[in-house]
């Protein structure tokens, strides 16, 4: 445990999440609870940005953290644990999405054709989650990760496990996407 | 939209998304033609930051967390396992029962009459104990072989070419001769009378480099090598009795 933080300490970057990290594969319950309060808006936030639903963003939720609760020895901890929690966030998020998307062109095409869709409250600008939706679920997860979550593009490069270049190209192709479509639609 | 240059086109969104009024007030100065452009970007990028408050708002008391049991798969994995489980120990049944039993080859043993030996299945402290006869069991019969005979032949040829002598020594003792790739094939002279093929491919052998294996099922392999220690002359099986040398 000591070791791990001690050298985060040692190169400026100290995460205090390490510290519950630590605790949590030393037997402490609790210390993994912490971890779950302190990141499940942001997680919910990111699930609910891929996935566009808040139902299927809460099971993803718990999904996620179920991983993270089984696989946190794995957690080399080289990068900050927010980092480590967004890239299982993302993934298993577009993971979900796909398989979503699947499921939802079945049932439109059984019986979903007449459903009226249930009225949201307050939209400021409803293009933007017609627009989003056109869009594939990584291209979501780059602009939740940027827009909602305003992480950095070296975050956002962890996050998505790839060179800070190449989530700075992905990004401006996901925002021109995104672009493209709310001109479309004025 | 109009062509933008790249470096407005980032200045754009970079005031778009940090909402400096009076850097976009600037822009908007020096550059007049690109203000609408501008303003549609910043509401792009409002309507995208207001999503987030409209839609992702998590629930109002966070869900106690508790560990869902670990999924070893989706159904339909664990449905395609099980069947093909099933085909494969179909399949080995199906081999293993309905193959036909081959006949067991009985092989004719001179002491037929004999009492038989019954060795008992030996347990694990117990010495083997053969009861009965004392004399010690008979010999392994050797099958008689079915080898088919190497016919003698002769053969006189002056100047033909290697392969197509092995070729002519085929034809004449009637049997089957697969030269290996790489044969030579100088200019050869021959002179056999009353030999059979592995005599006349051994002397062969012996003088252009190659040697003949008789494969014992009809066919003889001629390979383009010679092993240094090998007899000059065919000495035939190794129960066959000496065998007066060949001259070519």
């Amino acid at each position: 445990m000591v070791s791990a933080v001690v050298d985060k300490a040692k190169q400026g970057t100290f995460d205090e999440d390490l510290v519950l990290v630590e605790r949590f594969l030393g037997g402490d319950a609790r210390a993994f609870e912490e971890l779950y309060s302190k990141y499940y808006e942001k997680v919910f936030a990111i699930a609910r940005g891929v996935l566009m639903d808040s139902d299927e963003a809460a099971d993803a939720v718990q999904e996620v953290f179920t991983l993270v609760y089984r696989h946190l020895a794995r957690f080399d901890k080289r990068s900050r644990f927010s980092t480590w929690l967004f890239r299982v966030a993302v993934n298993r998020s577009i993971q979900e999405a796909r398989r979503n998307r699947y499921r939802s062109r079945t049932v439109a095409l059984t019986e979903a054709a007449g459903r009226i869709a249930p009225e949201e409250p307050d939209t400021a600008d409803p293009r933007v989650q017609a627009i989003l939706a056109k869009l594939t679920p990584a291209d979501r997860a780059l602009l939740v990760l940027f827009y909602w979550e305003e992480l950095s593009l070296q975050d956002i490069a962890d996050s998505i496990g790839c060179g800070v270049n190449a989530a700075k190209t992905r990004l401006y192709r996901a925002r021109e996407r995104f672009r493209v479509l709310y001109e479309a639609n004025p | 939209m109009k062509r933008v240059p790249p470096e407005l086109d980032s200045l754009m969104w970079t005031l778009a998304e940090q909402g400096n009024d009076r850097a976009m007030d600037e822009f908007g100065e020096r550059h007049p033609e690109l203000r609408s452009e501008l303003l549609h970007r910043i509401s792009m990028v409002k309507g995208l930051r207001g999503e987030k408050k409209r839609t992702a708002d998590p629930p109002k008391a966070i869900p106690r967390f508790v560990p869902r049991e670990t999924q070893s798969g989706s159904p339909m994995v664990v449905v395609g396992g099980l069947v093909l489980c099933a085909v494969a120990a179909l399949a080995y049944l199906t081999t293993v029962l309905l193959a036909p039993v081959q006949p067991t080859r009985r092989v004719e043993h001179p002491n037929e009459g004999l009492p038989k030996i019954v060795v008992p299945a030996p347990s694990l402290n117990q010495p083997v104990v053969i009861k009965g006869e004392t004399k010690p069991p008979a010999p392994p019969v050797e099958e008689p072989s079915t080898e088919p005979a190497l016919v003698k032949g002769s053969l006189k040829i002056d100047n033909a070419r290697l392969l197509d002598v092995i070729q002519l020594i085929s034809g004449t003792c009637k049997i089957r001769i697969d030269p290996a790739p790489g044969m030579p094939n100088p200019e050869v002279m021959v002179n056999y009378s009353d030999k059979n093929a592995m005599e006349m491919l051994a002397d062969l052998g012996a003088q252009y480099g190659f040697t003949p294996l008789n494969q014992h099922d009809g066919s003889i392999l001629v390979v383009p090598a010679r092993d240094p220690n090998a007899p000059l002359t065919y000495q035939g099986d190794s129960n066959s009795d000496k065998r007066p040398k060949i001259g070519g």
